[in-house]
């Protein structure tokens, strides 16, 4: 009996360090802490399709199309858990269109798709592709056998970035404006590229866009490449 | 032979330290004897578990300690050199030579203490300017190391890539990349590691601590890339890592295909 | 290059050569690492102590001779360095689901259930010897060490250290038996 009234306690204690959402339909309502500051989302789940889109409202929602998901929020990091691990979650989450920390990774569930925000986007499936639109920012996207394709409105200038898969295919689209270093590599597949690369076609190729600036690396094993410039 | 002299010999036989003759011996000590027959295989069980015992992998972190303490140790040692520069030798030679007379031998002195004088001003400022540039690299060094550790995958990248930026690279920061190599829970991250690695593949404890790395990852990405840099590198040590790589379970089939190619390459 | 002989390298590191170091650990931390960790079941206590073996050889490099054995040599100063640490075989189970991990290679579910299991049998059975009686069994299991090394290292004969092995592998063998572990009496 004590020790059931201890680990109530501690419970207790627990839930009021972090906030619980409020749930209401399977739709969980996290209020940030500190809502004009950027935030960051977790999500690591085996087997998950992760839909992440910006909106114009300043929490974070997760609607789940199955049980056990919770998601907690402490100074303005969103994390959402699966007490289930065989069950094959969709999850659809939208976020402010501010400043944002994206770590979202799954296994062997389905496509992570994240559009419309703003930050660093950090991307990680195995069986499944990534899909990110009309992002402003950094993504890093890595998957095993799925196909990337990553499209950009605006690049952080000062970050390095890298999209790699084994077999698949990437699609990347950066803004005319792009001063990076690009190092790109394929095994067997084609490289299509709006940004001139040369080099040695079954070692890496590099290119200069705007005059040089951080790496993207892009490599795929199987599979091919485009680079496209979008004016 | 007494057969409790023989079985004080079975531990040497099982780990092969009896040289022929006794090991002729004993092997006909056993073949009449089935109670030592016996006790040797139970022995050897005993032994065998013992050997069997799986070799625990130290972490990485064991070798980044090992290099800091070295190059510390290094540098404390170097301070407390014994006078064996121009100031002993000097006096050496001092020692040696034949009595001049006595004015000589001051003249000599008066011009040698000058041209130390204006010699040592001169290295004190070359000192100088070497001291900085170690120190500048040595806060690069520090600055990369720290960012190393970030939370922001892109921003562990921005620091792998900034080795390929500095003149000198030294072994803690080689220590530092094979960490990340082995340890970094992002793909991307590993995956420009190595590729900063390779471009360090000139350097010997690059080579070992990649060839090291080899069974290390599991990401077949990073299997993959490995795989080229060591084709690319000639580094023909590597094979017995990649054949034992080869023999994991639920290998990609794309690794599998790489490593066979690689190995038929290197070999 | 030729390949020096641990020997060689460790005179050079006395002759002022102390880079040659890095070199002998590339060749012995792993099994060093492995000899503690089978007696101490602890990874992060024997981590630090591969470092402090490695520092007293540096430090106490002058007393190596031309014709002393360097790994007798390095493992006689790691088990002082045991000696100097004060702990028992304690948690040992804690240890043995850390180190999984760690092994290269991987297995299916079940068989590395089994394995663990008897791993966890033996490491029980080995807890069950005397220190004297496990240091010298991981002593003779170390390739490189032969009686004579061995010998030096206990400060005792050669013949009592062949008594010694193999009393300690019959202790441990009865061990085994009174445990159930399958194999042992043949």
């Amino acid at each position: 009996m004590r020790d059931m009234k201890r680990v109530c306690l501690a419970l207790i204690a627990l839930l009021s360090a972090f906030r619980l959402a409020a749930q209401t339909d399977r739709q969980l309502v996290m209020k940030l802490d500190d809502p004009g500051k950027p935030f960051t989302l977790n999500v690591n789940i085996g087997r998950a399709a992760i839909n992440v889109s910006g909106y114009e409202g300043k929490d974070v929602i997760v609607e789940a199309n199955a049980e056990g998901i919770t998601a907690t929020e402490k100074n303005n990091e969103v994390t959402v858990l699966s007490s289930n691990r065989k069950a094959f979650v969709r999850l659809d989450i939208k976020v402010p269109k501010t400043m944002g920390i994206f770590k979202l990774s799954s296994l062997n569930g389905g496509t992570i798709i994240v559009n419309d925000v703003t930050g660093n986007l950090e991307l990680q499936n195995k069986s499944g592709g990534i899909s990110a639109f009309n992002i402003s920012g950094t993504v890093i996207a890595g998957t095993l056998s799925g196909k990337i394709n990553v499209s950009f409105k605006n690049v952080d200038p000062g970050s390095p970035m890298a999209f790699s898969t084994v077999s698949g295919a990437i699609d990347v689209t950066f803004p005319a404006s792009l001063k990076a270093n690009l190092k790109v590599k394929q095994d067997n597949g084609r490289v299509y590229s709006d940004f001139p690369l040369t080099g040695d076609p079954t070692d890496w190729r590099y290119g200069k866009a705007g005059g040089g600036g951080p790496e993207i690396l892009i490599k795929i094993t199987t599979g091919s490449i485009h680079i496209y410039k979008r004016e | 032979m007494k057969c409790e002299e023989y079985r004080n010999q079975f531990a040497d036989w099982y780990m092969e330290r009896l040289d022929a003759a006794k090991k002729a011996e004993l092997e006909g000590h056993l073949d009449t004897c089935a109670d030592c027959r016996e006790a040797l295989a139970a022995t050897q069980f005993v032994l065998d578990s013992i050997s069997n015992l799986p070799d625990p992998e130290p972490s990485a972190r064991v070798r980044a300690d090992f290099r800091t303490m070295l190059d510390e140790f290094k540098a404390v040692e170097e301070k407390n050199v014994p006078p064996n520069g121009f100031w002993g030798q000097l006096k050496r030679s001092w020692a040696l030579q034949p009595r001049f007379s006595l004015a000589y031998s001051l003249m000599v002195l008066l011009v040698c203490v000058s041209v130390v004088f204006l010699i040592s001003r001169d290295s004190k400022q070359e000192a100088d300017v070497r001291d900085l540039r170690a120190q500048l690299n040595e806060l690069k060094q520090t600055k990369l190391l720290a960012l190393l550790d970030n939370p922001l995958a892109s921003e562990r990248m921005k620091a792998v890539n900034y080795t390929g930026e500095m003149k000198h690279v030294d072994g803690r920061v080689i220590n530092a990349l094979l960490t990340t190599l082995n340890n970094d829970p992002n793909d991307n991250v590993r995956l420009s590691t190595l590729e900063a690695l390779a471009a360090l593949g000139n350097q010997p404890e690059v080579r070992t601590g990649l060839i090291k790395s080899i069974t290390m990852q599991n990401s077949p990405v990073i299997q993959l890339a490995i795989a080229d840099v060591m084709l690319k590198l000639q580094e023909k040590r590597s094979v017995g890592s990649f054949k034992a790589l080869l023999k994991q379970k639920d290998l990609d089939n794309e690794v599998k295909r790489k490593l066979k190619e690689t190995i038929t390459k290197l070999i | 290059m030729d390949i020096l002989s641990d020997n060689a390298l460790m005179l050079q590191v006395k002759a002022g050569d102390l880079e040659r170091m890095s070199l002998l650990f590339e060749r012995h931390h792993k099994a060093l690492f492995g000899f503690l960790f089978h007696l101490t079941q602890r990874r992060e206590a024997s981590e630090d102590m591969v470092q402090t073996v490695f520092y007293r050889m540096l430090k106490y490099r002058n007393s190596f001779a031309e014709e002393s054995n360097f790994s007798g040599w390095m493992y006689h100063i790691a088990r002082n360095v045991l000696k100097d640490q004060k702990f028992g075989l304690s948690n040992k189970y804690d240890m043995i689901g850390e180190h999984e991990e760690k092994i290269a290679g991987g297995t299916l579910a079940d068989e590395r259930i089994e394995k663990s299991q008897s791993r966890k049998q033996l490491y029980d059975a080995m807890g069950m010897l005397t220190e004297g009686d496990r240091e010298i069994l991981m002593l003779n299991s170390m390739k490189e060490l032969k009686y004579p090394e061995i010998s030096k290292i206990m400060g005792i004969t050669e013949g009592a250290a062949r008594v010694r092995v193999f009393r300690a592998v019959e202790e441990l063998r009865q061990i085994f038996i009174k445990k159930g572990i399958k194999g042992a009496n043949e």
